[in-house]
């Protein structure tokens, strides 16, 4: 039997390591035991101890024949494997998205007459019938009321077109909230305060299932077509992480181990982003500075891989037909001066402001949806804040399309032969011939007038993303915040540009712009206010300069995003030091503990239980306890572990027991072995005394014991104890003095403390 | 669809393609597949071009560029490649009696107002090579010396797609989202309906006794035994979706009505 070979190779020392648990291999193991609950916070100590010897157990299994050597090597391999598979769904799923929102939001206008599946652009794309003052209307694509009346440019096929685009918002909308109700609630909102909190070592059953990853990739091109201001970015995050979820139960390695699975989905994390922003070091390091908690070397290196493989799956599938792996996607190399940092500066103040003013306003809104009857109607919110949303988006042309276009339009620049509005220019009639860098010209009609359309489109988006951010549909909010910062920075760049051509004499202009030069470009300014808005309500810095910077693919303009990105987050810190997702965690209250110090001088046995007046610990001892006590024990007490210690006198720790492991034990033992019953003893020692033969069959528990519980005596400052929580990922730490166990502290325990200390309601931290 | 911006060189256009050699270049790449009628002399002096043409189909399949500007190593390349067939597996898409050549390729250049002319924008699927102001744009709307400066200004830019993954990620995407809605449909309206007309009061005692069962031993306990009493498949599938069931009225319990996570 392999079992019982393995305990000739098992060393003393393994007895000792972590929960000495596996190595008693004398009966076969319990089903689940080791398995958490659902909402519970895993011991990242255990769970690391527990493929320490799993691994041992393999490395000493391989020497033995080939095709266990062969199966080692298996094991080992199975990390990568699942990062590349990892890579290859979630680039499938983000081209899959990125194709069918592509097509779903030009169907709220118009459909493509001789193949449906076509957009707007696909439909024209072979077309000669293109003029060069209609660049993108051809016969094939018609728009509804050109379809249904006949007539173009009438007033009746404009409100016909509006009323079509608005209900084919609702339409969509309604959807998506239904499939989220119906299949899979957990679907909604960003995921990534709850993928944080995940990571950081917390259960939540369904949350990367199968059916939630389903319905969120189908949900999400609906609500991201359907025009709301919201993005796909967070909730491909989500995508990813479900990805790597779904991978991991095809081996044992990762099913079968909640802290490996958490290295896993960290780099599952770094692939999605590395789809969304079609950046992959970007992801990675956005994995490692803002979702990640555990993030040794080895996940970095793997993160890498699934993020570079995603890149590459989406790449071959060039949903956008340029490419490259995002829409708004731009090349410039015109240099900037110096003198521009002050109008970046200024970009990030703004940056930092907004992030302050999103928090807030949003935050207040979500505590209202949750304690108040708001929460009540979530289908009718959603209809709501999508009609509103799409009867004051059509109007204005650079609402009505979807954010993405408008951020691709507004990150670039004007060439010699845009069409758009906003590159309206008088141009000198003299002029030879349109080069590259064409130099500063005056602002035409169609420029002004672009600037107050965007000046409206900037209140609009920045008062509805507040209201949609939180409702119960996928919802990210990278988009919406770049797209108010690309707005405030074209604007800016428009002023300064103007500014430089009329005023080439101030002191300022002077030195770097001379006339017939071109000296400012309004599309690096919108880039700088994208990087300082996202800066501001995520609080990223390397990240989102490396993702912005993956995005223009220009080193030259690293100092100006970071320049931007670092006042935006001081701004924002002055005003609160939580970023949104570390807002929308405190709200939830998940136990979620941040790399915040912590600078009481409190002790150990302030913040143990039992307190003072309340009844002593529930414990076991090792020996006396029978099968009913313990079961009382169960039903009465709501713990989720038990100190067990030698004898209730002495109170000399053994180890500790969950209460999971106990319950499964005990009924496992009840239903397959003879002779345990209530009258039963439990034993935690190694060897049970022989018992006389009217006793009843002892039960022995000590392969469920852990051996090795974390104690700290009760004068230790909560600081090292905080400490200890924090960075080797405790559950719960017993407290002990001159060797007797005195009380326990649990991780909610010390958040509770946390949130006192801070003059917060310690209630509001709800799980365990 | 790519973009390749293609700038008008004139030294290099007669050194690098020759007309007589591209013009054979265009006349496969438009031959139908499959088409088994090729002159032997051509085929001679052609083999070449077949390799060329070859590897071009197999990169429409695969929906890839062949001079990819962007990607420098060949080795991503080939990864890209085959991930790019995998995914064509999933999709169960090989297409290859479309003729994607014809569509999927565009050379499209956009040539501002110059003098008396208005701008005009061309549009032709011609190869990668020909994509310039020369070979665009026809008829040529100005004389000879002007035709330099017209096509200076003029902007032509090389694009690829493929029409076909369009098509079938939309109607994959659909098809999912009807079954979907077809699904949610029969969940919500029908099934209780059929229900409380085959079964009357009787599955309602049950659903309360579902309830009842929430305790940890009690619950876990029963799901043993049932799954034990009944093995066929049916029920195994019946059993798995009604614990599915449970598991997501669960979630809409806690998002939806107790707002604990997710608000």
């Amino acid at each position: 039997m392999a079992e019982a070979e393995a305990i000739s190779n098992a060393t003393p020392t393994e007895e000792m390591n972590g929960s000495g648990n596996l190595m008693d291999f004398l009966d076969e193991p319990i089903p689940d035991v080791g398995m958490y609950e659902d909402f519970h916070t895993i011991d990242w100590l255990r769970e690391k101890s527990r493929d320490t010897d799993r691994h041992r157990k393999i490395t000493s299994r391989s020497k033995e024949s080939i095709w266990e050597f062969v199966k080692s090597l298996l094991d080992a391999w199975s990390g990568w494997v699942v990062m590349l598979l990892i890579g290859l769904l979630s680039g499938t799923l983000a081209g899959v998205i990125d194709l069918a929102v592509d097509w779903m939001t030009d169907l709220k206008e118009g459909v493509c007459l001789f193949a449906f599946w076509y957009s707007h652009e696909q439909c024209c794309w072979t077309s000669n019938e293109t003029t060069f003052a209609d660049r993108d209307k051809c016969p094939q694509w018609q728009k509804w009321a050109e379809l249904m009346t006949g007539h173009t440019e009438s007033a009746g096929a404009y409100v016909l077109n509006y009323f079509l685009y608005v209900l084919w918002a609702l339409f969509f909308s309604f959807l998506a909230v239904s499939l989220v109700r119906v299949f899979a609630p957990y679907a909604c909102g960003s995921g990534i305060p709850e993928i944080k909190t995940i990571l950081s070592g917390f259960i939540i059953r369904g949350y990367l299932g199968k059916w939630t990853l389903l319905v969120k990739t189908v949900t999400l091109v609906l609500v991201v077509s359907s025009g709301l201001s919201l993005g796909k970015e967070g909730p491909l995050v989500h995508v990813a992480c479900c990805c790597g979820n779904l991978f991991c139960s095809l081996f044992s390695k990762y099913s079968k181990n909640e802290g490996k699975r958490r290295e896993v989905l960290s780099a599952a994390a770094a692939a999605g982003v590395s789809v969304a922003f079609g950046a992959p070091i970007g992801g990675v390091l956005f994995s490692l500075e803002e979702v990640s908690y555990y993030f040794p070397l080895k996940t970095l290196w793997r993160s890498f891989f699934a993020a570079l493989v995603a890149a590459f799956t989406l790449r071959s599938i060039n949903p956008f037909g340029n490419n490259r792996l995002v829409l708004f996607y731009v090349e410039y190399h015109t240099p900037w001066y110096m003198a521009e940092l002050v109008p970046f500066i200024l970009l990030g103040v703004f940056g930092g402001l907004w992030g302050t003013l999103f928090i807030r306003g949003n935050i207040a809104w979500c505590r209202r949806r949750k304690m108040t009857r708001l929460g009540r109607y979530p289908v009718l919110e959603v209809i709501a804040v999508t009609g509103i949303t799409a009867i004051l988006a059509f109007p204005n042309p650079y609402t009505r399309r979807s954010t993405s276009q408008l951020i691709s339009e507004l990150f670039n620049d004007c060439g010699a032969l845009e069409s758009s509005q906003l590159c309206d220019y008088i141009n000198n009639p003299n002029m030879s011939r349109p080069e590259d860098d064409i130099p500063d010209r005056p602002a035409g009609p169609g420029v002004y007038s672009a600037l107050w359309q965007l000046a409206l489109a900037l209140i609009f988006k920045m008062v509805i993303t507040i209201f949609t951010f939180g409702m119960k549909i996928p919802s990210g909010l990278f988009i919406p915040s770049m797209a108010v910062g690309a707005i405030a920075g074209r604007i800016m760049g428009i002023a300064v540009e103007q500014m430089a051509y009329h005023h080439h004499d101030w002191i300022i202009f002077k030195n770097w712009c001379r006339p017939g030069a071109d000296c400012v470009t309004p599309g690096l300014y919108a880039m700088v206010g994208a990087a300082a808005c996202l800066g501001g309500v995520t609080r990223m810095t390397v990240s989102l300069v490396v993702i912005m910077f993956e995005l223009t693919g220009g080193l030259e303009y690293i100092v100006p995003l970071m320049a931007a990105a670092v006042t935006s987050k001081w701004v924002a810190d002055a005003f609160g030091k939580e970023s949104i997702y570390e807002a929308h965690i405190r709200l939830n209250g998940y136990p979620y503990l941040d790399q915040d110090e912590f600078t009481h001088r409190t002790l150990a046995t302030d913040v143990m239980r039992p307190r003072r007046n309340e009844p002593p610990l529930a414990v076991l001892t090792q020996d006396s306890t029978t099968v009913e006590d313990v079961e009382t024990l169960i039903k009465e007490t709501d713990y989720n572990g038990f100190p067990v210690v030698v004898s209730r006198e002495s109170e000399r720790l053994i180890g500790f027991v969950q209460r999971r492991d106990l319950t499964l034990a005990i009924r496992n033992a009840r239903q397959k072995q003879d002779g345990v019953v209530s009258s039963s003893v439990v034993y935690f020692t190694e060897e049970p005394p022989c018992l006389a033969a009217s006793h009843p069959q002892p039960l022995k528990l000590r392969r469920i014991l852990n051996l090795s519980p974390f104690t700290v005596t009760d004068h230790t400052p909560m600081e090292t104890v905080v400490d200890i929580f924090r960075k080797l990922g405790l559950r719960q730490c017993l407290v002990t003095r001159s060797g007797r166990l005195l009380g326990i502290i649990t991780k909610k325990d010390v958040l509770r403390h946390m949130a006192q200390m801070t003059n917060q309601d310690p209630e509001s931290i709800m799980f365990n | 669809m790519r973009v390749v911006p293609v700038h008008l060189f004139p030294g290099e256009r007669t050194s690098r393609a020759g007309p007589s050699w591209s013009a054979d270049l265009c006349g496969r790449i438009f031959r139908p597949l499959g088409s088994p009628a090729v002159s032997a002399s051509f085929q001679l002096r052609a083999k070449p071009t077949e390799y060329t043409e070859a590897r071009r189909r197999l990169n429409a399949v695969l929906h890839l560029c062949e001079s990819c500007s962007s990607m420098s190593a060949p080795r991503s390349r080939r990864a890209g490649r085959v991930l790019v067939a995998l995914w064509f597996l999933v999709t169960l898409s090989v297409q290859q009696t479309e003729a994607k050549n014809s569509e999927d390729i565009r050379c499209k250049c956009i040539c501002p107002p110059y003098k008396d002319i208005e701008g005009q924008i061309y549009n032709q699927n011609v190869s990668l090579k020909d994509c310039n102001c020369l070979h665009v744009v026809e008829p040529m709307p100005v004389e000879g010396k002007d035709v330099e400066a017209y096509c200076l200004r003029c902007e032509c830019k090389y694009e690829e797609r493929s029409s076909g993954t369009i098509k079938v990620t939309i109607i994959i995407y659909l098809s999912v989202l009807g079954l979907l809605l077809l699904y949610m449909v029969y969940l919500t309206l029908l099934e209780p309906m059929l229900k409380r007309r085959l079964f009357g009061h009787s599955q309602l005692i049950q659903s309360e006794d579902d309830v009842g069962d929430q305790q940890p031993f009690a619950n876990a306990h029963d799901v043993l035994s049932r799954s034990r009493s009944r093995p066929n498949m049916l029920n195994k599938v019946e059993h798995a979706q009604q614990r599915w069931r449970r598991q997501v009225q669960e979630q809409r319990k806690s998002v939806f009505d107790r707002h604990v996570v997710l608000s």
